[in-house]
């Protein structure tokens, strides 16, 4: 099963893990990914973080471990996949891409930015593909989809502020191509409390 | 509050931080890690505030910022109650939030999740398919083992859910569900397995997933399917799920062997058809992994081979990667497999992926041979000296650096010393070269030590030293099993230790390398020298030395003075007069001296003894000296005893090398000696030797030993198996050797037996040094020999140690063997030389018992096998699918409360009733079906309460009679 999701400031645990280690593995994730070439490099990180390891650095041993640390990089953002032995390598890597492609739909070009200040789309997205730690959809219309139709149900309750307005006005600090950066998958519903009103 | 809410609302738009607010803050904040965390700390607060508005837009607003919040490693769990809030809103969106902040808050079984039992069972009897999606997807990640019980019911039934989007997301939470609760698995197993045949792909996916998740677990209640699977595994035309079910089929190829004749042609046979690469590697994942390509199924594996080394020549990193690891584990099934696939592999050791070239280190073992491994350990090796390697991509043209880093260093000396010592020396060619290296590999280490020594990174400063530790120990072992080398080996420790930085960053290497100098002191002429650069303060760092250190050290000093004083070769060294002789004494005084007040009482006691030798000796030299100088004057005193031996006081020429020279060393199988001890009946209190025994070899030289009177088939069996191999310990040779004088006092004395047993028990496999206590006279066979052969060749070998600050020139005599030949700054590249016949000194074993040899792997790989450590983190799911019985019949369901409190009764009434045993054997006059209601363990009280509620009248009447008794007994 997929254990956690590390994206940007998003990480999502299917096993519980205290916050503090949380913090601690995120950290020696990204100092070790950062020591790569992504470009070139494949997409394992052979060294677990140290946090992950055994004691007297059972790390010698090549499968005392079968937690594996799958990662892909898109310009400066990482998605990292941490998974057991019953997920396949190259199947996440596939996700991973599967991901990307769903945040290019809501996003519309989706770039560093969006993510950053996307964060409730990056978790919905994820949350239509991996269901406590299991992947349950693949196609990223479906995925799609059913995020419009969670972002559009409207509950009976008391929502402040018309959906869908503030997107475009607090786009001023981002990039003019950002203007339509939140496309109409993500304009109404959940996403918009990430912008208030 | 709410006054002075509305009144700073004017329009009715409040302003709160938005997330998007949050995070512009965080982005503005972010040059300075203390404003950062200044500034979270406080959003922290106002969310503190903004939670409990009565306002829900607000309260959902700030439990929002609050997960978010949480990504910067504040705790919400505080805030548990108002998620639970925002959970129960009406509002869907609002519920949305609520759902969201409740994954990563209700993790454990606490209390806000039983009020959110009802919250959860409302969402999913809601109409609306999405609100019962949004609390599906919070059930997988907060289900607890009460939730799961008392929401199975509900879950199942949504199996049947018209909207294949909720199916889906029922089969997902089902996992998490079965975990917790594995009874709901038993009963409603059909209804679940039903889903493999739902007309909606998604959901036969995500059934496979999770069937193949529990089958990792347990794959017992699943294995009846085996037909279906293999079916579905024929027929299914997504990757997806073949990929699963080829996973699962791994999984249930590992319980069942035989699977693999049906199913390996089945694999292959996808194999061919396919295009799709991540099925063929899956497929071979599956056959290598599953275990279904035995030791001699060549054909199989040429055909898998074939495929996997296209993968590892293919642009793609991830499929190297990936081809590399089944390389792997392909040669562990049978190493000859991979043999013949050197080149690649050492072209895979300078890939541009580190990750890559580590799983390629793995390999080498299958690989390696007396031809490249000067290839590997010099492509290797200069990986280790630099910290980054320039490397253009063939692709885009572009340059890169990378960074070398040091973890894959340390395996990288780990693997190449593992590969050296394989076999005993079957691919060393040249062991000149070896020897180098191993020098070379001592200053690497080094350096990695001082390079990560600012950083003060504990964990790797703690695999650097066990580096240290294990290039001492290849020093010392080369040094005992090739005794040709021996000569080489102590000009490259003494080189090692004239680094002064050894002592102070790596001086986990010391032990080995002082006990090898020890022992092998015979072959350096100006021994004197030695003792001086050992015993030279060093500035301080000698005397900060861990006390093994130093205990190896006193008695490696004692062991150089004694050969050197008793050197028969005096030809090159003529200062090796009486008067130097007592000077060293002196100075030797003077170093021990300093430990005698040592905190450390074994290090305090040895040196006091060595003291107290030592001054006997120093006023026997004394008096030699006066003497000598009254007689003749002190030049023609020295031409005098030029030629033979220096005329020493007895206890510097008989009883000092008495000490050490008893037995000669032979390597011994790891775990040998333990069994030993289990072999040999040792009745203490029996003196070794009777008087007449003692008196006859006193007499004569008598060729004798004391295993021999102990167990005389001991040694012939020895001699039947001493030749075997890998270990890498090494203990006294239990033959006999010549024993010139045995005085009997140090025969009876009780702390010879008494430091074997020591020495055992700390389980110490490195050396045995023999004891100073060990007083027996006799001189070594091999010492007379060396001796001899350094008289037959006088040629010395003088070292530059290159450390100015001692300025030494340690002579190293080479017994035996043309110096022309060698040169010790041999270069590491020098092409391999015609292999010389050297002799190499296999393992010697005890006696060939399989079982026993068995044991002792067994224990030590349960002292192997480590825990993570308790700031890790465990990513194994607490279940007790595991060990559930399916077997077991349906039971209802009880409730948790009442199971512990019967369980409390259970244990008063147990412990009353034994308190009342011991006092009044009387009082208690159970009927046999009392007591059996009283004394009960707990799973029987379960099946029992069962019982209870199926037919409660007559359970009820015992359950009564029990509290009753308590009730008794109290008053």
């Amino acid at each position: 099963m997929i254990h956690a999701v590390l994206i940007c400031k998003l990480m999502k645990f299917y096993t519980p893990v205290d916050v503090n280690k949380q913090q601690i593995l995120f950290q020696q994730v990204y100092d070790l990914i950062n020591n790569r070439i992504s470009e070139e490099q494949s997409s394992f990180l052979v060294t677990p973080p140290s946090i992950l390891l055994k004691d007297n650095g059972a790390s010698a041993e090549p499968d005392g471990t079968d937690i594996q640390i799958i990662y892909k990089n898109f310009a400066t953002l990482y998605f990292v996949f941490i998974v057991d032995d019953q997920e396949s390598e190259l199947a996440i890597l596939d996700l991973i891409q599967t991901f990307v492609e769903c945040l290019d739909m809501c996003f519309a070009n989706v770039c560093e930015l969006d993510l950053v200040f996307g964060w409730q789309t990056l978790q919905s997205v994820l949350e239509e593909m991996v269901q406590g730690g299991m992947v349950i959809e693949t196609d990223k219309y479906e995925i799609v989809k059913a995020i419009d139709l969670l972002n559009m149900a409207n509950g009976n309750g008391n929502m402040g502020g018309p959906a869908g307005s503030n997107a475009n006005t607090d786009g001023s600090y981002l990039t003019g191509s950002l203007a339509n950066a939140f496309s109409m998958f993500t304009t109404g519903g959940f996403s918009t409390w990430g912008a208030g009103s | 509050m709410s006054f002075s809410d509305s009144r700073l609302r004017p329009f009715g738009i409040f302003f709160e931080k938005s997330l998007k607010d949050l995070i512009n803050g965080i982005r503005s904040h972010n040059h300075n890690a203390h404003e950062l965390h200044g500034f979270l700390t406080k959003s922290v607060s106002e969310c503190r505030e903004e939670v409990k508005s009565p306002d829900m837009t607000i309260k959902t607003n700030s439990i929002l910022k609050l997960s978010y919040l949480e990504m910067y490693g504040f705790d919400m769990s505080w805030a548990d109650f108002y998620v639970l809030e925002v959970m129960s809103s009406n509002d869907f969106q609002q519920k949305r939030v609520g759902y969201l902040a409740a994954q990563q808050v209700f993790h454990e079984d606490s209390d806000m999740l039983m009020l959110a039992t009802n919250c959860l069972k409302k969402d999913l009897s809601n109409a609306n398919a999405l609100k019962v999606g949004i609390a599906l997807n919070g059930i997988s990640s907060i289900i607890s083992p009460n939730l799961a019980r008392d929401i199975s019911k509900d879950l199942i039934k949504m199996l049947r859910h018209s909207k294949p989007y909720i199916r889906k997301k029922t089969v997902a939470s089902l996992f998490k569900l079965f975990l917790q609760y594995p009874e709901a698995l038993r009963d409603d197993f059909e209804a679940f397995v039903e889903k493999l045949h739902d007309e909606d792909t998604s959901v036969v996916s995500a059934t496979v997933s999770v069937i193949c998740e529990l089958c990792k677990i347990n794959p017992q209640p699943f294995m009846k399917l085996l037909p279906l699977f293999y079916d579905m595994l024929i027929e299914i035309d997504n990757n997806w799920i073949i990929i699963r079910l080829l996973k699962l089929f791994t999984t249930f190829c590992k319980q069942e062997p035989k699977l693999r004749l049906k199913l390996l042609p089945k694999v292959l046979n996808l194999i061919e058809k396919t295009t799709a690469t991540s099925l063929i590697y899956e497929s071979i994942n599956c056959i290598v992994k599953g275990g279904m390509l035995t030791a001699d199924d060549v054909d199989t594996a040429v055909q898998i081979l074939e495929l996997l080394t296209k993968f590892c020549a293919s642009d793609d990193p991830n499929l190297r990667y990936v081809s590399c690891v089944l390389f792997y584990y392909i040669g562990k099934i049978n190493t000859a497999f991979i043999y013949s696939f050197d080149k690649l592999v050492i072209e895979l050791l300078e890939d541009v992926d580190i990750s890559i070239r580590s799983k390629a280190l793995e390999l080498l073992e299958g690989i390696v041979n007396e031809d490249n491994l000067i290839e590997i350990t010099s492509k290797l090796l200069k990986q280790v000296a630099i910290e980054e390697e320039d490397y253009t991509s063939t692709v885009s043209g572009i340059s890169y650096k990378i960074t070398i880093p040091i973890d894959y260093k340390i395996k990288i000396i780990k693997s190449l010393l593992y590969l050296f010592s394989l076999n005993d020396y079957e691919n060393i060619s040249l062991f000149e070269w070896y020897i180098t290296i191993l020098g070379d590999m001592c200053d690497m280490v080094l350096y990695l030590k001082t390079s990560i020594g600012a950083s003060n990174n504990n964990v790797y400063s703690k695999e650097i030293s066990g580096l240290g530790v294990l290039v001492g120990k290849h020093l010392r072992n080369v040094a005992v099993k090739v005794p040709e080398m021996r000569d080489q080996v102590v000009l490259a420790i003494i080189k090692i230790i004239s680094n002064s930085n050894i002592y102070s960053e790596l001086s986990s290497i010391l032990v080995n390398l002082f006990w090898t100098l020890g022992e092998f002191s015979s072959l350096i002429d100006n021994g004197n020298d030695l003792i001086r650069v050992l015993i030279s303060d060093k500035e301080g760092l000698v005397v900060k030395l861990s006390p093994v250190d130093l205990k190896t050290l006193f008695v490696c000093l004692l062991k150089v003075y004694s050969n050197w004083v008793n050197a028969s070769n005096t030809g090159h060294t003529a200062e090796r007069n009486l008067e130097e002789v007592q000077k060293l004494c002196k100075e030797l005084i003077e170093f021990y001296e300093k430990f005698s007040v040592s905190v450390d009482f074994e290090v305090q006691e040895r040196s006091t003894q060595i003291i107290e030798f030592l001054k006997l000796s120093f006023e026997a030299l004394e008096v030699l000296n006066n003497k000598g100088s009254e007689e003749e004057t002190s030049g023609e005193g020295q031409e005098h005893q030029l030629p033979g031996k220096i005329e020493l006081p007895f206890l510097v020429s008989d009883v000092l090398p008495g000490f050490f020279n008893s037995w000669e060393l032979v390597p011994i199988k790891q775990g040998t000696q333990l069994k030993l001890q289990k072999k040999m009946d040792l009745d203490t209190s029996v003196p070794f030797l009777t008087a007449e025994e003692i008196a006859e070899l006193d007499e004569n030289d008598v060729e004798n030993s004391f295993y021999e009177d102990i167990d005389d088939d001991y040694n012939s069996e020895v001699k039947d198996q001493y030749e075997t191999s890998d270990s890498d310990i090494m203990d006294e040779n239990p033959y006999p050797k010549k024993n010139n004088k045995l005085s009997k006092e140090k025969i009876d004395n009780p702390f010879y037996l008494q430091d074997d047993d020591d020495d055992d028990a700390d389980g110490d496999n490195a050396i045995k040094e023999r004891d100073l206590l060990d007083m027996n006279d006799n001189t070594s066979d091999t010492i007379q020999t060396n001796l001899d052969r350094i008289q037959k060749n006088k040629s010395a070998l003088l070292l530059d140690t290159n450390n100015s600050n001692s300025g030494i020139n340690i002579q190293v005599s080479r017994p035996g063997r043309n110096i022309d030949n060698v040169s010790t700054t041999q270069s590491k590249k020098k092409s391999k030389a015609k292999k010389k016949k050297i002799k190499i000194i296999s393992d010697s074993t005890l006696y060939n018992d399989e079982l026993e040899d068995k044991l002792f792997v067994n224990t030590s790989s349960i002292t192997d096998k480590t825990h993570r450590p308790k700031n890790g983190i465990d990513l194994n799911l607490k279940t007790n699918l595991k060990n559930f019985d399916f077997s077991k019949p349906f039971t209802t369901k009880i409730g948790d409360d009442e199971y512990i409190e019967e369980e409390d009764i259970d244990i008063n009434q147990l412990r009353k009733q034994f308190e009342n045993l011991k006092n009044n054997d009387d009082s208690m006059n159970f009927k046999d079906g009392e007591e059996e209601e009283v004394i009960i363990i707990k799973k029987k009280k379960k099946k029992n309460n069962n019982k209870k509620k199926t037919n409660s009248g007559k359970s009820k009447k015992k359950s009564k009679k029990s509290v009753a008794i308590i009730d008794k007994e109290d008053e």
